[in-house]
């Protein structure tokens, strides 16, 4: 038996270095960290640089979410853009911009945005530099009932909550005028699971709605910047008080806030 | 002076020291640099593993007899790998009901969004899992530890291999050192039943291969607390596993007791100091992590 375990140990030695070798090769250099799952563009600015220089086009032949993660080694500021042929869902255009700058290993910007069949594709603007922007996106099919559910939501239809969750507030924005309004508390006297949708018909204005714990916060929920719909971010929270606060000026639409727990 | 041909007490509590302190301080070190897969090798080859090996090497003992690596028979071999199978269950369930306890009342840890492993470091945790840790940590708790404790009797020497390889799991919560404890025990039992690791790295293995299998698909089912089917199968698999383990065979190979006469059963002022700091380490460990949960500490 000391022969199979000292054969097995020195043989598992041998997978494990040609293990660890090619893991270090894989890594080396970079230090991009885009999971597996993400089809990964790499742009070599160095070589592809500009003013809105195309870096891939995909087709959706189903609405679909589309997860993007972007990151890059390179300091100098560069933007990427997203133009799809379908309207972004939670947005009033069809265009979302991202400003980058040096994001590598953990550190990235992700998003997820909800898109009608047709196709969308990526640019990027930037000076000649040393240095790469990775691209990283994966198209999931959305179910048509849940499309469908959103994109009644994104025309103007916020009311619509998906399964499993209760309305906690509502209002109509029209005339109003806060900041940091607290219209919602949550109080949980031990670690909870909670699920949060917030959607607005708002199109025009300024709007913000952020939950704001001791310990957990999350600031932009929907925001007049960067989209309407929040759709089931789900969290754990440390027990403790949540506020839930509205910033509005000029905004139009009703809000409505939809919470599982 | 004659040499003692197995392990003491004295050198069971200072390896255990210092390869809880290396573990600890080289994953804080070594683990965000080379990933969690290269991180478990170098746990389970440079300080769990090298060490009993060493210690046999300097002292010249013979290491199949010493740590046991004899034969077992068929009977045996089936009853370490089904016993593990059904006692899994149990000790999932009893680590999720910890860590729910713990949670609500010490809080939940806040971490950063974990970075997904590289698909060679998931190759290298995996192997690790189910091939390195059965025989590394089999080598060190089963054949070093409990064969070091045996000098008192062969029952204190299991029990005091469980208890030190549960505490040692404190490294990786709190919530697996209970769990932790009642494998060391089964693990324990079947080497002093059937007087080989070779039953115990069986055991270990599957239990490792079912965290990761079984494991898996119960996460899914588990988010919104215990299901009643896994409170039955969590104790109909313990009462399985205590049945089958009743009938494993008396000490396949008797060369144990062969060494009995050579055990040095006395424990050492030394041995007392590092079970102590062993202690003290293990616990500080424990409480940094409530601390954490609360908050308290980052």
């Amino acid at each position: 038996m000391k022969k199979a375990i000292y054969s097995i140990l020195i043989s598992i030695l041998f997978v494990g270095f040609f293990l660890v070798i090619i893991d270090g090769l894989s890594k080396a250099g970079d230090g991009f960290n885009i999971p597996s799952r993400f089809e990964k563009v790499v742009v070599d600015l160095g070589k592809q640089y500009g003013t809105d220089v195309l870096v891939f086009t995909k087709e959706l032949n189903v609405p679909s979410t589309v997860e993007l993660i972007i990151q890059s080694n390179a300091a100098n500021e560069k933007k990427v853009k997203i133009v799809s042929e379908s309207e972004i869902l939670g947005t009033n255009s069809s265009e979302i911009d991202y400003t980058v700058w040096k994001l590598t290993g953990n550190a990235s910007i992700s998003s997820t945005l909800t898109l009608d069949k047709g196709r969308y594709s990526v640019y990027v603007t930037s000076e000649k530099t040393d240095g790469k922007l990775v691209i990283g996106h994966v198209e999931t099919a959305r179910e048509p009932s849940e499309f469908e559910r959103l994109y009644k939501i994104h025309n103007g239809e916020p009311n619509n909550p998906p399964k499993g969750y209760e309305e906690i507030y509502s209002t109509d924005l029209t005339g109003k005028s806060c900041k940091d309004e607290v219209i919602y508390t949550i109080t949980l006297d031990e670690a909870t699971n909670i699920g949060l949708s917030v959607y607005t018909s708002s199109k025009q204005g300024i709007f913000s709605v952020d939950l704001i714990g001791k310990n957990t916060s999350f600031t932009g929920l929907v925001h007049h910047e960067t989209g309407r719909i929040c759709d089931q971010l789900e969290a754990t929270l440390l027990p403790g008080e949540y506020l839930l606060k509205l910033t509005c000026e000029n905004a139009d639409g009703w809000l409505y806030v939809f919470l599982k727990q | 002076m004659v040499k003692k041909q197995s392990p003491t007490i004295t050198q069971a509590n200072i390896m255990f020291f210092i390869t809880a302190v290396l573990t600890l301080a080289g994953s804080i070190l070594l683990q965000p640099k080379l990933g969690t897969g290269t991180n478990l090798w170098i746990n389970e080859f440079v300080y769990i593993l090298l060490p009993p090996l060493l210690l046999a090497r300097i002292n010249r003992w013979p290491v199949e007899t010493v740590y046991r690596f004899n034969k077992i028979s068929v009977k045996s071999k089936l009853i370490s790998i089904f016993s593990a199978l059904a006692i899994w269950p149990f000790t999932f369930y009893l680590s999720k009901n910890i860590k729910m306890l713990l949670d609500n009342k010490a809080g939940v840890i806040q971490t950063p969004q974990p970075s997904i492993p590289s698909i060679y470091q998931s190759l290298l945790l995996i192997i690790g899992m189910i091939v390195l840790a059965p025989i590394c940590e089999e080598i060190f708790f089963r054949g070093f530890v409990q064969r070091a404790y045996e000098g008192r009797s062969k029952s204190y020497g299991f029990v005091t291999a469980a208890l030190t390889f549960g505490a040692y799991h404190v490294l990786n919560g709190i919530s697996e050192v209970i769990p932790a404890c009642i494998l060391g025990l089964c693990m324990g039992f079947l080497v002093y039943k059937t007087g080989s690791l070779a039953s115990s790295m069986l055991f270990h293995a599957v239990a490792n291969i079912s965290a990761l299998i079984i494991g898996g698909a119960f996460e899914m089912h588990i988010r919104e607390g215990i299901p009643v089917w896994l409170h039955i199968i969590a104790f109909a698999g313990l009462c399985i596993s205590l049945l089958l383990l009743r009938n494993v065979g008396e000490t396949d190979n008797s060369s144990g007791s062969a060494e009995e006469e050579n055990h040095d059963n006395t424990f050492s002022a030394t041995g007392k100091i590092f079970l102590i700091l062993s202690i003290i380490f293990l616990v500080s460990t424990g409480i940094a992590e409530i601390m954490a949960r609360s908050g308290i500490v980052q």
